[in-house]
């Protein structure tokens, strides 16, 4: 699974982390995030998010 | 002590920026303060750790520039989420200059003041700069952003360099200043 950036503050979402302070479950692809996900550092929307080229 | 009593303060929330030579440097900032009438002053808070301070130490400007509500998300967070260190916040976006030389962002702005620091005074992480008003421009109509409208509207985040952060432990212990090379 990808790792995917924010462009705003630069964040990276890591799907083997998942995000708990949301409730997503580590394993859980960003594609398969819901859809009022926010950047849990700056809170901007799924919309700034990136593919990181590994 | 009872933290969530600090969440009772009000702040606005602004762009201060500065400029040495040829590099510019701002951030998101909620202490900015009028502090004197005749003539006025102002005082801007900001963490010692960041790439803006370090420009305003050698410039001896600063500039504040107030937010409107229309500011979205992303505009702030390019400001307060980013070490200029390892990112030029002004190289793609429209900004006007002052007659010190410090920038500020055209778009989402509401007002600009341009700033001559007469006192800077470390407190812990962070300075407290006492600053003579030199140039104060209106440049937009609307309601300005507060802290109160970021947050709850907007759900904005605070880092944890920013003096309103209360860490999630809320331990209200104070932090050294981290990063500092001694230069
Ligand atoms: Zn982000």
């Amino acid at each position: 699974m990808k790792k995917y950036k924010c462009e705003v503050c630069g964040y990276i979402y890591d799907p083997q982390q998942g995000d708990p302070d949301s409730n997503v479950a580590p394993g859980t692809a960003f594609e398969d995030l819901p859809d009022d996900w926010v950047c849990p550092v700056c809170g901007v929307g799924k919309e700034e998010f990136s593919p990181v080229a590994e | 002590m009872n933290l969530d009593a600090l969440f009772c303060l009000t702040y606005g929330i602004y762009v201060v920026s500065s400029r040495a030579g040829q590099r510019l440097g701002g951030l998101i900032c909620n202490t900015v303060i009028q502090v004197t009438a005749e003539p006025p002053r102002l005082a801007v808070v900001m963490n010692r750790r960041h790439y803006t301070h370090e420009l305003a130490g050698s410039a001896g400007r600063v500039s504040v520039a107030v937010l409107s509500e229309d500011a979205p998300l992303k505009f702030i967070g390019r400001f307060g989420f980013r070490s200029g260190r390892d990112f030029d916040k002004y190289a793609d976006i429209a900004y006007g200059t002052l007659p010190s030389g410090c920038p500020y962002p055209r778009d989402f702005v509401l007002a600009a003041f341009d700033l001559a620091v007469e006192r800077a005074v470390p407190v812990a992480s962070h300075m407290l700069f006492v600053c003579l008003l030199e140039e104060a421009l209106i440049l937009g109509e609307g309601r300005p952003m507060t802290y109160a409208y970021y947050r709850e509207v907007l759900r904005g985040k605070t880092p944890p360099t920013a003096p309103s952060y209360v860490s999630p432990a809320g331990s209200g212990k104070e932090q050294p200043p981290e990063g500092e090379t001694g230069r």
